[in-house]
């Protein structure tokens, strides 16, 4: 490899780095948000245990099944923290493209409520097996794209979303004949996530976007291709 | 004094330990489970409290909050948004701006405490 090759590879190291750490920080406050629950009942169940017993209200059956909630809480909670590895783009986790899908709208659904991008999740064809796909860089790139139009959306827009067969996404874009948000146009902030962004996470996922005015797919190599 | 409140938490154990400390604090509780759920609740009948997770499963709290205010539901309801979100997230800060209270998970009992003795 020449010198300019090596700097060029590690320029590309680099953006794609600096790419994936904008999108985890974007979904950052949710992840947030989700491990605090167990521990927020964690918490509650605590304070009620505190008050029974200040009230000297102390009843050993249901100290302990409280105490078993609190063990299952607390579960979640390590659960949650050890699903943090997906965010770590070398992990070698494999997972469905479906459950991808979900879990990244999961994450961004509220930004985009927050952009007035209303989504809906076309049902898909029962009995499809999905082949897996690296976890990581799958969701990164799905994320990306949804950054991606969440950066670029001007005015109210629905997606449609659908897996046309097991390897390949298709969302369409539309305008909502009535919306109720509209006096709340938001201003567009300046776009972070552009093509070349785009291009760089589907090259390190191994997918293919492709771009119309209202029509994105989001293709990808199964093992059996 | 006794208040009468509405939980809006998708999350089971959440709504189910939320509203036993609740009752344990004296108060009059309600949950439901989704937005569609608080909608026909706050049509049924007033609450002084209406404590809403912003991340619900049919729609983002500050869409079920725009609905209730557009309705004209519950004019004197006290809404109060319970997130994991930092006050600094986008969301926590337009649900500051919405909501009469923003309470931030893991919810400490001196606030809750503190919103519900500042409720008429």
């Amino acid at each position: 490899m020449t010198k300019e090759q090596q700097t060029a590879s590690s320029n590309t190291h680099w953006q794609l780095a600096g790419i994936r750490h904008h999108v985890f920080l974007k979904v950052f406050s949710v992840l947030r948000h989700n491990l605090l629950g167990p521990i927020s009942v964690t918490r509650m169940n605590h304070s009620i245990m505190r008050r029974n017993l200040e009230k000297d209200d102390f009843d050993k059956t249901k100290a302990l099944a409280r105490l078993n909630k609190i063990e299952l809480q607390l579960e979640e909670a390590v659960f949650g923290i050890r699903a943090l590895s997906i965010w770590d783009e070398t992990s070698d986790a494999e997972a469905s493209p479906e459950a991808i899908v979900s879990a990244g709208l999961k994450l961004m659904s509220g930004f985009l409520t927050l952009r007035n991008i209303s989504v809906e999740r076309l049902p898909e064809d029962s009995g499809v097996t999905y082949a897996l796909v690296r976890e990581s860089p799958f969701l990164y790139a799905w994320l990306g794209l949804l950054c991606h139009i969440e950066d670029h959306a001007t005015k109210p827009i629905d997606l449609h979303i659908h897996f046309k067969d097991p390897a390949r996404l298709e969302i369409v874009i539309t305008q909502p004949l009535y919306d109720v948000n509209a006096q709340r146009a938001v201003d567009a902030p300046q776009a972070i996530v552009d093509h070349a962004a785009l291009q760089l996470l589907a090259d390190a996922a191994g997918v293919q976007f492709e771009f119309s005015p209202q029509i994105i797919k989001m293709g990808w190599l199964t093992q059996k291709d | 004094m006794k208040k009468s409140i509405l939980i809006v938490e998708d999350y089971p154990e959440a709504g189910a330990t939320f509203k036993e400390l609740l009752e344990l604090l004296g108060h009059e509780v309600e949950w439901v489970v989704n937005g569609q759920a608080a909608m026909q609740k706050l049509h049924e009948g007033a609450f002084d409290l209406v404590f809403m997770d912003l991340n619900l499963p049919d729609m983002h709290g500050l869409v079920l909050l725009k609905q209730v205010r557009e309705k004209e539901l519950s004019p004197d309801t006290r809404f109060i948004a319970v997130s994991g979100h930092s006050a600094k997230d986008a969301a926590a800060v337009e649900a500051s701006r919405v909501f009469d209270h923003y309470l931030e998970k893991p919810i400490d009992l001196a606030v809750l405490n503190r919103i519900l003795s500042s409720t008429a």
